[in-house]
């Protein structure tokens, strides 16, 4: 079998789902969970980032504290969990692709402040994150992953991917003897 | 149309969620809370921040303690305007200030660098406030530059 081949085998394979799919999954969920649960024990201080951003109206602002890091969370334990995946997926999509078009905007107002995109500082780590081309890189890495999962057909090591086995082992099966 | 059912169904959830952590939070938001985020406006800063700012020259260092403790010592360039007893007009001047302004007093159980930042958000100042979280003892102990005009 020639390289070339290979490599489209298992990009085909990639986009099917196969266990990098399902990695890649489950990466983005523990990080999704994590950086939603972070943020979940203050409100407060997630609507002071959001209101760093000057673009959702400040009498909005306090909704959107309570409402992104539990979707954040939700999502991200979905997406580990392995239920409901391609909604899930999509909507991670969609967030991610809101959070680097909202960077991108205060990038080109020429401003400069911590992004807010993980608490980790909560956890003892000191991580400056300020926002830059390289965030909004990363947020586009995140969505394409997402974009990958929207798109597999199989979820291994999924809640999904367990029941639909097991039905279809069930089918097999006689009813009745 | 599963996929949409899914979506919003989600979104739903997470609101939920969402909003009943909110409500049991001791820190969450009444619903529609435009004083609350006012008050937001004022920022805690660490001293080497201040710092940062003290060399930029860009911010008025703004001392809320008692005159007495003012002249015992305060942050070099620092004016003194009591958040007990402020002087007539004195608030009223920082308003159209070009330059950030930072408040302090003996630490962050003091109260008297928030009650001044507080009072000139009710005065509609519209940019953000600073408060030094450990105030003058923290600059001092640092030695961050210092001035004394006691006798």
């Amino acid at each position: 079998m020639s390289g070339e081949s290979m490599v489209r085998k298992g990009l085909n394979s990639t986009l099917y789902g196969n266990r990098l799919t399902a990695a890649v999954r489950l990466l983005l969920g523990a990080m999704l969970l994590l950086s939603g649960a972070l943020k979940l024990p203050d409100p407060g201080q997630f609507a002071q980032v959001i209101a760093r951003y000057d673009i959702i109206p400040p009498d909005l602002v306090p909704y959107a504290a309570v409402l992104v890091p539990a979707l954040e969370a939700l999502l991200g334990l979905l997406l580990a969990v392995g239920y409901r995946i391609r909604a899930a997926a999509c909507l991670s999509l969609l967030m991610m692709l809101a959070f680097a078009a909202f960077i991108t905007v205060n990038l080109v107002r020429g401003r400069s402040f911590d992004c807010g995109c993980f608490e980790v500082s909560r956890l003892g780590i000191e991580l400056v994150d300020t926002v830059s081309v390289w965030v909004v890189v990363r947020d586009l890495v995140f969505a394409a992953g997402f974009a990958l999962v929207v798109r597999a057909q199989r979820h291994l090591f999924s809640l999904e991917y367990l029941v639909e086995r097991s039905r279809l082992k069930n089918l097999e099966k006689p009813k009745y003897e | 149309m599963r996929l949409l059912k899914d979506i919003i169904a989600i979104v739903v959830a997470a609101a939920a969620a969402g909003l009943a952590i909110n409500l049991f939070h001791p820190r969450g938001f009444v619903p529609v809370s435009r004083q609350d985020l006012a008050l937001k406006r004022v920022v805690s800063i660490s001293e080497a921040e201040a710092k940062i700012k003290y060399d930029a020259g860009m911010a008025l260092f703004i001392d809320a303690r008692e005159k007495v403790a003012f002249e015992a010592g305060h942050i070099a360039g620092a004016v003194n305007i009591p958040a007990d007893d402020p002087p007539a007009g004195a608030l009223d001047a920082l308003m159209d200030r070009p330059r950030e302004i930072v408040f302090y007093c003996d630490g962050a159980e003091c109260g008297a660098a928030a009650k001044l930042a507080r009072a000139m958000i009710g005065r509609g100042y519209g940019r953000n406030l600073y408060v030094i979280v450990d105030g003058f003892p923290g600059w001092e102990e640092r030695g961050y530059p210092v001035e004394r005009s006691g006798k």
